[in-house]
């Protein structure tokens, strides 16, 4: 029987399960779950951001319902990210994919919510 | 005079706010028991600073910058105004999330051990330095954009 098989990844980091982790990119399955949770967050800010760019009614009819842009944007991208983060997903990423998953979602967002307010801003 | 003075509490708030992350990013490339106990300490920092940064920007932008916004749209610079106020409205919920996520890898992420862990860390405090700097040069371009506004109304 071999002595070397891979350590069954538990989502724990492996200083809190009390054994060594073998495997180097080994993260932990919330520092996972809260890279996805934080993509999922920031796309749909900017998808939501680039509705009301193309449909200033809902922009009007948002901040009447819900106060300013500064406050309310922010406050549904909280939920969403500690809402999932505290779903365990993605605990076969490492931290090179969590990295690429953080650069592509905060790159795409980005250019999404730039791309948006040049938009409005030519009215 | 409390209005010029509120102006910079965001911007101050966003600065040492990058400062910190990127002390984050700094301790992460050698960590041991010593810099794994700064880089904590710095997270934190970074997390609290953003969340301050968030109302401080937020009530200036609901309370005075209508008056600002008045004297952009009859400059040159409108577009490049408007356009820059609207980024930093929405692109402050990325920066804000990646501050708070970032203690969470720190806490949560085996720094010690994982390789992964520590790119991760340097991945999200880097992106936390070039966004909040974006957010910075926003904030210049919607400064420049008043007063190129109001060298155009007196003819300058």
């Amino acid at each position: 029987m071999s002595t070397t098989h891979a350590i069954k990844d538990t989502g724990a980091p492996a200083h809190a399960a009390g054994r060594e982790n073998k495997d180097p990119e080994a993260i932990g399955r919330p520092v996972a779950s809260f890279g996805l949770s934080f993509a999922v967050a920031v796309l749909a800010t900017a998808v939501i951001f680039a509705i009301k760019a193309a449909e200033p009614e809902l922009d009007e009819w948002a901040e009447e319902a819900f106060g300013h842009a500064w406050f309310y944007q922010a406050v549904l991208a909280l939920v969403l990210f500690f809402g999932l983060g505290f779903i365990p997903m993605g605990g076969r990423l490492g931290g090179r994919g969590v990295a690429a998953i953080v650069i592509g979602s905060t790159v795409a967002s980005g250019l999404i919510i730039l791309a948006a307010a040049a938009a409005l801003a030519l009215g | 005079m409390l209005k010029d003075l509120f102006i910079l509490v965001h911007p101050t708030l966003g600065v040492l706010g990058v400062l910190a992350a990127l002390w984050v990013f700094v301790e992460a490339l050698k960590v041991n028991d010593d810099t794994l106990r700064r880089m904590k300490i710095a997270s934190v920092t970074v997390a609290v600073l953003m969340l301050l940064t968030w109302p401080a920007g937020g009530v200036w932008d609901s309370l005075f910058y209508g008056a600002d916004k008045a004297v952009i749209e009859k400059g040159p610079w409108a577009f490049l105004g408007d356009t820059a106020m609207e980024t930093k409205e929405h692109l402050f919920v990325i920066v804000l999330l990646l501050s708070l996520y970032l203690p969470i890898v720190v806490f949560a992420g085996n720094l010690r051990a994982s390789r992964g862990a520590r790119l991760l860390t340097m991945t999200v405090a880097g992106l936390v330095v070039l966004s909040g700097l974006a957010m910075e040069g926003a904030g210049a371009v919607l400064g420049l954009s008043v007063k190129v506004a109001f060298f155009n109304l007196m003819g300058a």
